[in-house]
């Protein structure tokens, strides 16, 4: 039972959490209230429609793409077997982002897509700016990087 | 292309021109602001990362200011009244007329002394009369000041008011910096997204840290020649320094500019010649203290240009529109010349030319 001063109180000042969807994404996973709404500042909508091109192959890295909705293909000229289909709440480019900055993929929406992209410079900005901040998504980046290779070993 | 689009494109490039025209007389205002809150931005975003939201962070900021300036007014003005007073008083006494009583002012006689001894030793250059004319030119304006004050009266209240708008505008530039951006870069096409982004950050940055590294730089050569002109006995040591340091923006030929005006001053105030070899000895230091000890600390390495490029700007820059464009013409080449290097990397890598 809450207690009914809990209750007032939350009467007086309602408390609603702005941004909480970012939490979908696992490298958001563990960031607070104020810590997502730095995050949200950074971010870029952008709306792709079906089969539209979201990056070539071989281009600069200047930002890593969050689905909002929609799905995502990830293709490469060079290993016409290697092909991933990406989903809602899902992530592309932060390999990359940590490879040394070139596409090693080709991005296409395969229906209407609505993406979030932060850019390089404001993701190492948040890291540098709020370590805690920083810790909690390199954390969760390499968590999510590790269940990767996970799956990778099990499917071999 | 149908004709649908074309018409739509014109009716927009119309309203586009009509808002320049209608917005024209705030785009100086929006400037400063502009540079304001370029200026204040990191430490109100240091701030932020402490945890102050930006908007308390910003008028806390804004009250520091007020109150310095307060301080500073208090401070200053009764000092300034005294010698307005004793000004006016000197103007206003009846018995010699104001022609006269100008050329009584200490520092008017020495320049009219110098001018004399000047026109003596060389006979051609009668600059006498010329000094003469430009006096009485001074008086006339000088009386006429009461007429101008009423006659601009309206000019001076919008002044005044756009003056306080200033603070506004860059408050709202500051809260809302991350908003403004996600807008800008909103308007580009998918296809140039990244590209915008690039170039968008690398434009920020450049405007951002020269325009700090050059306030930190007047201010920093602006003390030390203040400082070193005091210890070497130059009169009007503030003035002259303030205007050192301001001049110091101008790369390579500013500092020589405020060599001459110190060495003009102590020529003038009858001191010993000997005086300006000490003054440019100082200046010299400050110079070298600057360049090898303040400026790679401060800066780190932002301007790198061949000094005839910046000499030929410079130029170009008083041709074009006087002392302002001196001062701006350099940064603005720079920062062209930067924008289109970035462009050009990035065109040939997202491969669109």
């Amino acid at each position: 039972m809450a207690n009914p001063f809990q209750n007032l109180f939350k009467k007086i000042f309602p408390h609603k959490e702005e941004h909480s969807e970012l939490r979908n994404y696992p490298i958001f996973k563990t960031l607070n209230s104020r810590e997502l709404q730095f995050v949200y500042n950074c971010l870029h909508h952008r709306e792709f429609k079906a089969d539209e091109i979201i990056f070539e192959e071989g281009f600069p890295l200047e930002v890593i793409y969050f689905i909002e909705s929609g799905e995502v293909e990830l293709s490469s000229k060079k290993q016409p077997e290697l092909k991933h289909i990406l989903k809602e709440n899902e992530v592309f480019g932060l390999v990359d982002f940590f490879f040394g900055g070139k596409r090693r993929m080709m991005a296409k929406a395969l229906s209407d897509t609505t993406l979030l992209a932060l850019a390089e410079s404001d993701f190492k900005e948040l890291i540098n700016r709020q370590p805690s901040l920083g810790t909690k998504i390199l954390w969760s980046s390499c968590q999510l990087l590790a269940k990767t290779i996970q799956e990778k070993n099990a499917s071999i | 292309m149908n004709w649908n689009r074309i018409i739509f494109i014109i009716l927009l490039l119309t309203l586009i021109v009509l808002g320049i025209i209608f917005y024209s007389p705030i785009f100086i205002y929006l400037i400063i602001s502009i540079i304001v809150a370029y200026i204040f931005d990191p430490i109100i975003t240091w701030l932020e990362y402490k945890g102050m939201a930006r908007w308390i962070a910003i008028l806390s900021l804004y009250a520091v200011i007020a109150g310095l300036i307060a301080w500073l007014i208090i401070t200053y003005i009764p000092r300034l009244l005294e010698q307005g007073n004793q000004l006016i008083k000197f103007i206003s006494r009846s018995d010699v007329p104001l022609n006269q009583a100008i050329v009584e002012l200490p520092i008017v006689n020495s320049i009219y002394e110098f001018i004399q001894k000047v026109d003596q030793t060389i006979p051609q250059l009668s600059l006498l009369p010329q000094f003469n004319h430009l006096i009485e030119i001074g008086v006339q304006k000088l009386g006429q000041l009461p007429q101008i004050l009423f006659s601009n009266f309206q000019s001076i209240i919008s002044t005044v008011a756009l003056v306080f708008t200033i603070p506004f505008f860059s408050y709202f530039l500051l809260k809302d910096k991350k908003k403004i951006r996600q807008a800008l870069v909103s308007l580009a096409p998918n296809k140039y997204f990244e590209l915008t982004l690039i170039l968008f950050n690398k434009v920020d940055e450049n405007i951002g840290n020269y325009l700090r590294a050059l306030l930190l730089e007047v201010i920093n050569v602006g003390i030390l020649s203040t400082i070193a002109l005091t210890i070497v006995g130059v009169p009007y040591a503030i003035v002259i320094g303030a205007i050192a340091g301001l001049l110091n923006v101008i790369p390579y030929l500013g500092p020589w500019i405020g060599g001459f005006a110190a060495g003009f001053v102590i020529l003038v105030s009858g001191l010993p010649p000997i005086m300006i070899v000490w003054m440019a000895l100082a200046l010299f230091i400050v110079q070298v203290l600057d360049n090898y000890v303040f400026y790679p600390v401060i800066v780190g390495s932002t301007i790198r240009m061949h000094p005839l490029v910046v000499l030929m700007t410079v130029i170009a820059g008083s041709y074009f529109g006087g002392v302002v464009w001196m001062l701006i013409s350099v940064p603005l080449v720079y920062m062209t010349y930067s924008l289109i290097m970035a462009l050009h990397k990035n065109l040939k890598e997202f491969h669109i030319i």
